[in-house]
């Protein structure tokens, strides 16, 4: 019976600790990883209809590209943080959030709300979902000017975070 | 008393079918919501 | 009761019978995700091919436009009226895992007022946690949350949480203290049901909650033959759940009381015929 017990206790640790241990794994696995493919390519629609396409983004500086949903907490969250590292690095990395909403209204909606200054696009879902592996949002790319993808990470980041996670295009 | 809750059902379903619900319920469920599940 | 194993085993590989995702660390993305499972089942579990319907519930009281979500509510209404609470004791998968949970070797916390009296505040949390909550967050921040599936949900963290942090690299890279409390809280879950007999949906399980409404006025499910009923109390006795009369709020119909009524009141509906034959022919 005390074995057990024992036994039973160990058991529940080691479940509450996979938790600590799943976040105390190395971000560098994911997010610095020198060589995670190319970007594929894509058309996108700026929110106020321009044409334009993820390959045309990276031609002269590197691209940072966001995927997020308007119904996606992390999501939002993080967006001012991007917005606010776009006005400082917009001149040395293109930014592009791109919007996975299956209604586009809403994402405008959200964006015209919040008054963010960097630029918003929309594509296709289906395409952009099986090209970049987007099983769970928000996801940040980092795209060098050879079409590189050369960091990628899944979920919300903070403002620091995210200017770590920039670093290896402003170098 | 149950006839009324089916015939409720069906007017939900039915007003939920017609403005495209499952359409997001759908893309919601397709993605891996990290703070449902306790990433993050 | 073999035959109730086979159904929430059935449920449970039919619901999540996505065994690619468990290979790649994926969820499933196909058409069939916009339909809502009957139980407890995370969407976000590799396997699922539905959506949980708590979830859904969820989802569309979260993010930054708020709409109210007639399908979900729809489906939800009509599962109870025809299933009630026998979707817990028949269908859900997390309701299957604590009951082999439950058969592990161990001492067993009897029920009594206490735990009668703490099934009552599930519909308490339920109604914070679902509603009133979520639409404060959303009316004073303008961002909805998801809480229970955030901050409580057990199943969330058991089906999805624990296979995709093991398959995929970059979910774990974005595991914080979030995590450790979901883990904590599960790992609390999965002690506690070994020494007590359903605890989540006892306790806590909003959606047992909501289906427990409908189990008097339920297609399907346990009744009591009130003209035989002697109110002897065994079968609430004899319970695992807090019932006070077999087929009441409580009940999630796994019809085990049938065999232990002194005079034979307790039936499945739609089969009173059959199941009474049975019965009689097993005492006679």
């Amino acid at each position: 019976m005390k074995k057990f017990n024992i036994l039973l206790l160990v058991m529940v640790l080691a479940v509450a600790l996979t938790g600590c241990i799943g976040q105390s794994k190395a971000s560098s696995e994911a997010a610095s990883s020198s060589s995670q493919g190319t970007a594929s390519d894509a058309v996108l629609t700026r929110f106020d209809g321009q044409k334009t396409s993820i390959k045309e983004l990276y031609k002269d500086k590197p691209l940072y590209i966001n995927f997020w949903a308007s119904w996606c907490g992390p999501c939002v969250n993080e967006m001012p943080n991007i917005d606010s590292l776009a006005q400082k690095y917009g001149d040395q990395i293109n930014f592009a959030a791109i919007s996975v909403d299956e209604e586009p209204g809403d994402a405008k909606a959200f964006v015209q709300r919040s008054g963010f200054s960097m630029s918003f696009y929309t594509g296709d879902n289906q395409l952009l979902g099986s090209a970049y592996g987007l099983s769970a949002i928000p996801v940040s790319i980092l795209v060098d000017k050879d079409g590189n993808i050369i960091a990628k990470a899944v979920g919300g980041m903070s403002e620091s975070d995210l200017e770590e996670f920039l670093q290896p295009a402003l170098k | 008393m149950r006839k009324y809750i089916f015939l409720a059902a069906a007017v939900l379903l039915l007003t939920g079918l017609w403005q495209g619900d499952p359409g997001r319920v759908w893309q919601k469920a397709s993605r891996i919501c990290l703070e449902c599940i306790g990433i993050g | 009761m073999a035959r109730r194993r086979l159904w929430q085993l059935g449920a449970a590989f039919l619901g999540n019978g996505n065994l690619a995702g468990f290979l790649d660390g994926r969820i499933y993305q196909g058409s069939s995700k916009a339909l809502c499972l009957p139980g407890l089942n995370c969407y976000s579990c590799p396997g699922a091919l539905g959506a949980c319907p708590l979830g859904a519930l969820q989802s569309a009281l979260s993010g930054t436009v708020l709409r109210i979500p007639f399908y979900v509510l729809g489906w939800l209404l009509l599962m109870g009226v025809l299933l009630g609470r026998m979707i817990c004791g028949w269908l859900c998968p997390f309701g299957l895992i604590q009951e082999l949970l439950f058969r592990l070797p161990g001492p067993k916390l009897r029920k009594g007022q206490w735990s009668a009296r703490l099934s009552q505040l599930k519909y308490l949390w339920g109604i914070l946690l679902i509603l009133i909550l979520p639409l404060l967050l959303f009316i004073f921040t303008g961002l909805g949350e998801p809480l229970f599936c955030k901050y409580v949900c057990p199943a969330g963290t058991l089906e999805a949480s624990v296979p995709l942090l093991s398959m995929n690299a970059s979910l774990a890279a974005a595991a914080g203290w979030l995590t450790v409390w979901k883990f904590a809280l599960l790992g609390i879950f999965l002690l506690a049901m070994v020494f007590i007999y359903r605890p989540f949906c006892r306790f806590l399980c909003p959606l047992g909650a909501w289906y427990g409404l409908f189990n008097r006025s339920a297609v399907l499910g346990i009744t009591v033959d009130a003209h035989r009923c002697t109110h002897c109390g065994r079968c609430s006795q004899f319970c695992g759940m807090d019932v006070k009369l077999a087929g009441d709020r409580e009940c999630i119909s796994c019809g085990e009381c049938r065999e232990i009524c002194p005079v034979q009141a307790i039936h499945f509906r739609q089969s009173k015929n059959q199941s009474n034959q049975i019965l009689e022919a097993k005492h006679s």
